[in-house]
């Protein structure tokens, strides 16, 4: 009765508005619902240009306060927005009690959506010539990542993410159509609210050892994310100029609304396990050539091979796998409160999250407590001023692996199988005890065990990082006029990692015990100032134009000192070193930019839209005669289906957008790469730890190996794309498909010289990359009504990576990998090793062990790439290096579906397939060499090359002759995978993996309003669950240098999980 | 932090469009504030000894002991090495004996020597310099070294081996002119003879004789010319040139062998079969100090391809594996077999046993020569020298010169039999391509060097073809 005393009220309110008094001012009511009747939650209504806006409540309905002194009956706009629907906006006039309620069309293409585009820009969806992928807050919750960077896998076509294990704390690495670099960091540039920000990976020793890194960005609690735009290309990208040249990551925290308090907690649990059992052989123990390794004395060291006799019925075997994992957990909580005046927002929120990780014990465990303050105050219509501050506190326990013999993999999957790795501590000496070691005597304290037993590397080794970080913006918004913005933001972001990496003694890398204490510090402040001049210039013509600065400040610290030798056994301390073995290796740098930047854009009729602009960028980095570079852009679109007449969302063709852009970005050099120097460090082999260069007290100093380098501009890349952006089926479907052309020139590499030159390499603008590639989003809703939602969505893309140029060089390693090197006319970061020897009709000298193959191919017939079979039986060494595999994956694709099944119960699932991109197994090489892989079983048996072993075409007199495949014959031999090639151990990573699936119920009845809250949510979910893949080692998704540009690279790296989530929310 | 503050409230205020210069300059900007940008001769010095203990006693050493079956492989790569199994990939010494530490090091260290009127540094610098570029000839055959580390030159040319090793004689008589002037004071900089001026020249005129000894097979004279070096060589073990080593493990100054096996890469090599087996047969008074015994309490040597076995395999003793022990680099005990083996060839019989006996008395062995001659007399000096020099690189380069001992190779399907030179490094082939062949193109064996049909003793030669 109330109600429609209201209504009337209200209807008599609207048509005599004269009898309202003024004093009252006006209070606007109203429900916002969407297709089917279906109430919009979290929809924002407001009055256009007077600041006075609220959010939707879960019902849909809405009220507007309008203060008297305000609300004179004037005519107003009152309009609403809400993600995935159309906008809509209505004249009113502002008297009284007004009913307005509204109903919104779907929008899957988000037209009119505001999208941040970068440096302080924005534009409206339809406005955008080029692509920009957005992923939206529940996405990245759903992920139930831990790591901003990792829920963004599979979100958005030719971004490929990649964590590099399944440890608590592991670095995800991230990578936007292909590689374009081959030095430089490779990863896109991270922006928070409008800040750049660190996304560095710092390995504390070597990172194919040593132990896994977190990437920056886990510093941000992913429940703080509002949404997060990626630009992919260069013409989107070029507004950061010299810091875009692998894309930008634009990501917008969550702020309050005005004229509500809403607040929600959140917590999670999740259970963790390791995905995949590793193949191993249990049918023989430890020794060679048939006969055991017997330990006849203390301190006996015994061969590391499971080449012994068979192990008689009833003996207990391990395995040295799975005994390594326990059940893991994540536990993530985190409570946050928003809303806001008339005229202030706040948001504060916090977070906890400790995971504690798949190895057994507690020592992989990674702890984040987050924080993050956001407010902002208009202190008067045209002047709005705000603040953010996160802080993050991140702590990380971490385990040794990879190529190390104190690491966890490497120790434990070679371990023989009889031996009992969970006694690491002899009972006896209470000494560590190892299956190459296995009676520790009383003085062994400080000897090596070739291998350090992975239960003493589990519970006795201490690998810490702890991070103090902080990052925010101050920021201000002045609209002089309506027609002249001016945005200002002053940023800073700082981070202090304090690492401890420790051996204690006993360990195999150092026997006497090592320890490295680092501490690293990241500064940078960020200065960004930008005006936009926005005109209407005819009634067919509106169009603006922007201007800014941006000056940057980088500043890099590493105090890092190794001690060696410790006094008491288990003291982490450098102070408990003997004092003259410390070794300092400290490092710093500072990088400045200093840029200006214009836009102009211009709307024609409605319907073309064009965007032009250019960077200028000078960075303390470049060499001093090229200082100043610039970065043009440019980009059309035009929604064609306009001119058809076309603008209801309604007919087969219900929308049609076609884009163009052309633009360039870069990538800054290294600090100082420019300089030559001398250093002292000191002289090895890499079979040994080395010596010092200083000796018997002298200092010593010796020429670096990089020439150094005057002229050095920054790496460009020119990118053209195009595609189309469409609406189908009355806008139940949409598709978008873009097609892009990027070179890369310029490309900063060590272009090696002769070493006879006195040099090893310099650096030089001297590569070319080109990536070429297709993306294809679609989403259809095939049923959408009040009681069942349900989206389908595919994507798919395809990159196309090719080193044009290296300006001379043939081929050379890169960093961060064993294997992975770079070679002209192949893809960047290919496998580069040794391969038996084949028929290769393109090769002139393809003479191996003075034996013409390619004569014997064509004698024989033999197809291209037949192995050639010596007389004895077995392939033979072919001592040329070439590329052997090629990491980067043929085309990569996701398939997402969530069905919403009476609004409150989802049900959602996504698939990410990755076709193609070999790994280089080399786990699986050297288990072959320790008689340990399940397939060095068959030892003893004789197998024919080409045929039972090795499958594929061969050649040579050996041809079909069935051979004994013994330790000494093969598994040690050529089958090794220290001796032999490695072309036979690299396998295709393609896989297809169920990375989200989940249930939930939105429990909105009214005993939970009742009980104080909106809502509640529940839900169930698994992560990783299923996998596909050819891949015989551990999970595929792995990279044992962590987040860098040399991938498909496997060796003893820790592996992946799986987990179950059940997460409980409370909204109010 | 104030600074960076300042820095950007003094940007703010410029807002023009190049008028902000003073932002991208100044500390940390302009220069490295990580490396030093200018060295003194005496520190390159101290770094490039270093540099040559590595060339000659590391992995490059290790291998070449392997293929002449003093060592043999046991684990791993090792395994392969000893097998032949070689790679472009493998040695990094080629590197070294070029880059910082190496050649372009040797001539700042000399240029400024010489310049501040320290003529002993420069002599004992090119004594160094002949070290470890002979090495390079010696293993690779044809190297880089008139254009070598030129600021002009690109790609460095090859040179012959043959006028390589005749320039590295010139540079020696040049180190020994430098030396004989005696200017200027080294002291402890030098690392292994403290700067010793005497000392120097003896052990430039043993590096000569055995450069002369290298390209005795294609070069008339050249014994008699490295036995008139020799006779004016190291006289006694105390003059010996060894590397310089301390302990214990963790000063980064331990001897390169200890490294290896007893801390970095244990089981990876044990003694070899060959030698242990011919030591034995000897009765040889040194095996106690080369070997200690196995896990039965004998010396055994492994042979090529089997994996470690402690029961079997002896390992290197505990007087020689220590981390300070001194790795002879150029030896009393080589300068006398090379005047006992050139003293046969060039006639000089008497001259030759005494010079023989002489070895064999350092090492507690009675003399033997005077019952020799003929071929009898040179495998004798032949074999006392392959046990004398053991772990030098040196044993190899004899092995390639005489084939004796008439070695079996390691693996009967070596077609090519034991690698008669290193494969040069993909680094250098891949970045100097007009003058570095392919690996299928590259010689079998060096100038100096061409294969024995027949061993001294007049057997035929089993690993060389």
């Amino acid at each position: 009765m109330k109600h429609s005393a209201q209504l009337v009220g209200a209807a008599f309110a609207l048509l005599i508005p004269w009898l309202a008094s003024a004093q009252d001012g006006a209070t606007i009511t109203g429900r916002v619902t969407k297709e089917a009747g279906a109430p919009v939650e979290l929809a924002s209504v407001f009055l256009d240009g007077m600041g006075i806006g609220v959010q939707t409540r879960a019902d849909g309905g809405y009220t507007i306060v309008v203060p008297a002194a305000r609300a004179n009956g004037q005519q107003a706009r009152l309009s609403v927005r809400a993600i995935g629907l159309r906008s809509a906006s209505v004249g009113i006039v502002l008297r009284g009690a007004i009913v307005q309620n509204f109903r919104l069309d779907v929008n899957p293409l988000r037209l009119g959506e505001v999208v941040v585009t970068g440096a302080g820009t924005q534009s409206t969806t339809e406005r955008l010539g080029v692509t920009v992928s957005s992923v939206k807050a529940d996405e990245i919750v759903k992920s139930n990542e831990t790591n901003i960077v990792q829920s963004l896998a599979a979100k958005a076509p030719g971004v490929v993410v990649s964590s590099s294990s399944g440890e608590p704390g592991a670095a995800s690495f991230i990578q936007i159509r292909g590689q374009k670099s081959i030095e430089g960091n490779s990863q896109p540039l991270f922006v928070v609210d409008g800040i750049p920000v660190d996304n560095s990976a710092i390995t504390t020793t070597f990172s194919t050892a040593g132990t896994s890194a977190p990437n920056r960005m886990m510093d941000l609690n992913p429940a703080d994310v509002e949404s997060v735009e990626i630009l992919k290309g260069a013409a989107a990208a070029a507004i950061y100029g010299a810091r875009a040249g692998s894309g930008v990551v634009l990501i917008t925290t969550k702020r309050g609304r005005p004229n509500t308090v809403r607040w929600s907690a959140r917590t999670s649990l999740s259970s963790d396990e390791v995905n995949r059992d590793y193949p191993l052989q249990t049918k023989f123990g430890q020794g060679s050539q048939g006969n055991a390794a017997v330990c006849r004395n203390f301190d006996c060291r015994l061969t590391g091979a499971s080449f012994g006799p068979e192990l008689p019925a009833g003996t207990v075997k391990y395995n040295h796998f799975m005994e390594l994992f326990e059940r893991g957990r994540v536990l993530d909580n985190s409570l946050s409160v928003s809303g806001g005046t008339e005229r202030s927002t706040f948001y504060v929120s916090g977070g906890f999250m400790d995971n504690s990780g798949i190895i057994v014990a507690d020592n992989d465990r990674y702890r984040r407590t987050t924080a993050l303050v956001k407010g902002s105050l208009d202190l008067s219509t045209k002047l709005r001023v705000g603040a953010t501050v996160n802080y993050a506190d991140s702590r990380g326990s971490f385990i040794q692996k990879g190529s190390n013999l104190s690491g966890l993999l490497l120790a434990g999957l070679r371990t023989s199988p009889e031996f009992n790795n969970v006694m690491y501590k002899d009972t006896l000496t209470g000494l560590h005890r190892a299956y190459r070691y296995p009676r520790p005597g009383a003085t062994s304290q400080y000897r090596s065990r070739t291998y350090d037993n992975p239960f003493f590397i589990i519970n006795e080794d201490v690998n810490t990082s702890v991070v103090g970080r902080s990052f925010g913006n101050l920021n201000l918004d002045y609209t002089p006029f309506a027609w002249l913005a001016v945005k200002y933001s002053l940023g800073a972001d700082y981070s202090s990692d304090a690492r401890i990496e420790g051996l204690p003694p006993s360990n195999s890398s150092e026997p006497t015990g090592q320890i490295d204490r680092a501490n690293y510090t990241t500064t940078q402040f960020d200065h960004n100032l930008i005006a936009t001049v926005t005109r209407q210039v005819t009634p067919w013509m509106s169009g603006s134009v922007t201007a800014g600065q941006n000056l940057n400040s980088r500043n890099y610290k590493q105090l890092q000192v190794r001690g060696k030798g410790f006094i008491a056994p288990n003291l982490f301390q450098l102070s408990n070193t003997i004092s003259s073995n410390l070794l300092p290796l400290d490092y710093e740098s500072l990088v400045r930019l200093e840029s200006y930047f214009g836009e102009a854009k211009a709307d024609l009729y409605e319907q073309l839209f064009l965007t032009a602009g250019v960077r200028a960028d000078a960075s303390s980095n470049f060499g001093k005669s090229v200082r100043r570079n610039y970065f043009p852009k440019a980009s059309a679109a035009w929604e064609f289906t306009r001119p058809l007449g076309i603008t209801s969302g309604q007919g087969v063709l219900s929308y049609g957008k076609a884009r163009i852009g052309y633009g360039q970005t870069g990538r800054e050099p290294t600090p100082y790469q420019v300089f030559s120097g001398y250093s002292a460090g000191g002289f090895g082999d890499g079979w040994t730890g080395g010596l010092n260069a200083n000796q018997a007290g002298n200092a010593a100093l010796s020429l670096s190996l990089t020439k150094g380098q005057d002229v050095l501009k920054p790496e460009r890349n020119t990118e053209t794309e195009f595609g189309v952006d469409l609406g189908l089926f009355d806008s139940r479907a949409d598709l978008g498909v873009t097609v892009y052309n990027n070179k890369s020139t310029d490309v900063i590499l060590a272009l090696p010289l002769p070493p006879s030159t006195g040099f090893t390499s310099q650096v030089q603008n001297a590569a070319e990359i080109d990536n070429k590639g297709v993306e294809i989003a679609l989403n259809i809703r095939p049923i959408t009504n009040q009681m069942v939602d349900w989206n389908v969505g595919v994507q798919w893309s395809r990159n196309r990576n090719i080193v044009t140029s290296l300006n001379g060089a043939e081929q050379f390693y890169i960093g961060g990998g064993f294997v992975s090197g770079i070679k002209e006319g192949y893809s960047h970061g290919i496998i580069l090793d040794y391969d038996f020897a084949r028929c290769r009709k393109n090769e002139t000298a393809n003479f191996v062990d003075d034996i013409d193959i390619n004569a014997a191919c064509a004698a024989a017939g033999a197809p291209e790439g037949a192995m050639y079979i010596g007389a004895d039986g077995f392939p033979i060494f072919d001592p040329t290096q070439r590329v052997v595999g090629n990491p980067q994956p043929k085309w990569t694709g996701a398939l997402s579906s969530s069905l919403t099944i009476r609004k409150n119960l989802q049900l959602s699932a996504l698939v990410d397939v990755r076709r193609g991109g070999d790994i280089w197994n080399g786990t699986k090489g050297a288990l072959f060499n320790f008689g340990a892989h399940k397939d060095t079983e068959i030892r003893g048996e004789t197998r024919i090359f080409g045929e039972t072993w090795l499958p594929g075409a061969t050649v040579g007199p050996g041809k079909g002759k069935a051979v004994a495949l013994t330790q000494s014959s093969w598994f040690t031999n050529l089958g090794s995978g220290f001796v032999g090639p490695a072309s036979q151990f690299v396998e295709d990573g393609g896989f297809t993996r169920l990375r989200e699936v989940s249930m939930s119920y939105n429990f909105d009845q009214p005993f939970i309003q009742r009980s104080g809250f909106t809502s509640m949510n529940v839900r169930l979910s698994g992560r990783n669950l299923w996998l596909k893949t050819k891949y015989s080692g551990i999970d595929p998704e792995t990279n044992l240098g962590g987040a860098t540009a040399a991938r498909g690279n496997e060796y003893f790296n820790n592996p992946q999980a799986r987990s179950v989530i059940v997460t409980v929310g409370l909204n109010r | 932090m104030a600074r960076h503050l300042r820095a950007l409230a003094a940007a703010c205020l410029l807002v023009v469009a190049g008028a902000c210069n003073s932002f991208l300059t100044g500390d940390k900007l302009d220069s490295d504030p990580n490396r030093a940008t200018s060295a003194q001769a005496a520190q390159l010095f101290v770094a490039s000894q270093v540099n040559s203990y590595y060339i000659l006693s590391g992995h490059a050493a290790r291998v070449l002991a392997m293929w002449s079956q003093q060592m043999a492989g046991t684990d791993r790569q090792y395994i392969g090495y000893d097998q032949y199994s070689v790679t472009e990939g493998l040695f990094g010494e080629f590197s070294s004996v070029y880059t910082g530490g190496g050649l372009i090091d040797h001539r700042s260290i000399q240029a400024d020597a010489l310049a501040n009127g320290n003529r002993t540094l420069v002599g004992i610098d090119k004594v160094w310099e002949a070290l470890v570029v002979s090495f390079a000839a010696d293993n690779y055959g044809d190297v880089p070294y008139s254009q070598a580390v030129s600021d002009s030159v690109i790609r460095p040319k090859l040179d012959p081996q043959l006028s390589v090793y005749a320039a590295l004689q010139t540079l020696l008589d040049g180190a020994i002119v430098d030396l004989q002037a005696n200017q200027g004071v080294v002291g402890s900089l030098d690392l292994s003879l403290n700067g010793n001026n005497a000392a120097w020249i003896k052990v430039a005129r043993s590096v000569k004789a055995r450069l002369y000894m290298h390209t005795a097979e294609v070069s008339n004279g050249a014994y008699a010319l490295a036995l008139a070096q020799a006779q004016q060589g190291i006289s006694a073990p105390s003059g010996d040139l060894n590397s310089r080593h301390k302990g214990p493990s963790g000063t980064g100054e331990e001897n390169i062998w200890w490294q290896f096996i007893s801390r970095d890469r244990d089981s990876y090599i044990r003694p070899g079969k060959f030698l242990v087996d011919l030591m034995v047969s000897r009765n040889d008074p040194r095996l106690p100090a080369y070997f200690s015994k196995n896990a039965q309490g004998a010396y055994g040597g492994a042979a090529p391809g089997q994996g470690l076995d402690v029961d079997k395999h002896s390992n290197i003793s505990d007087t020689r594996l220590v981390p300070d022990f001194p790795q002879p680099l150029v030896t009393w005990a080589e300068t006398q077999s090379i005047i006992a083996e050139a003293a046969y060839r060039t006639g000089n019989l008497g001259l030759a046993r005494s010079a023989m006996d002489a070895v064999r008395a350092d090492a507690g062995l009675a003399p033997v020569g005077g019952s020799l001659s003929g071929t009898a007399l040179l495998k004798q000096i032949l074999e006392e020298k392959y046990i004398a020099l053991f772990q030098s690189p040196e044993v190899f380069q004899d092995y390639k010169r005489t084939c004796y001992p008439n070695l079996t190779p390691a693996t009967a399907s070596a077609a090519a039999g034991i690698p008669a030179r290193f494969t040069y490094p993909v680094a250098e082939r891949s970045a100097n391509p007009d003058n570095i062949p392919e690996v299928g193109a590259q010689p079998k064996r060096n100038a100096n060097d061409p294969a024995n049909a027949t061993s001294v003793d007049g057997t035929a030669c089993l690993g060389q073809k």
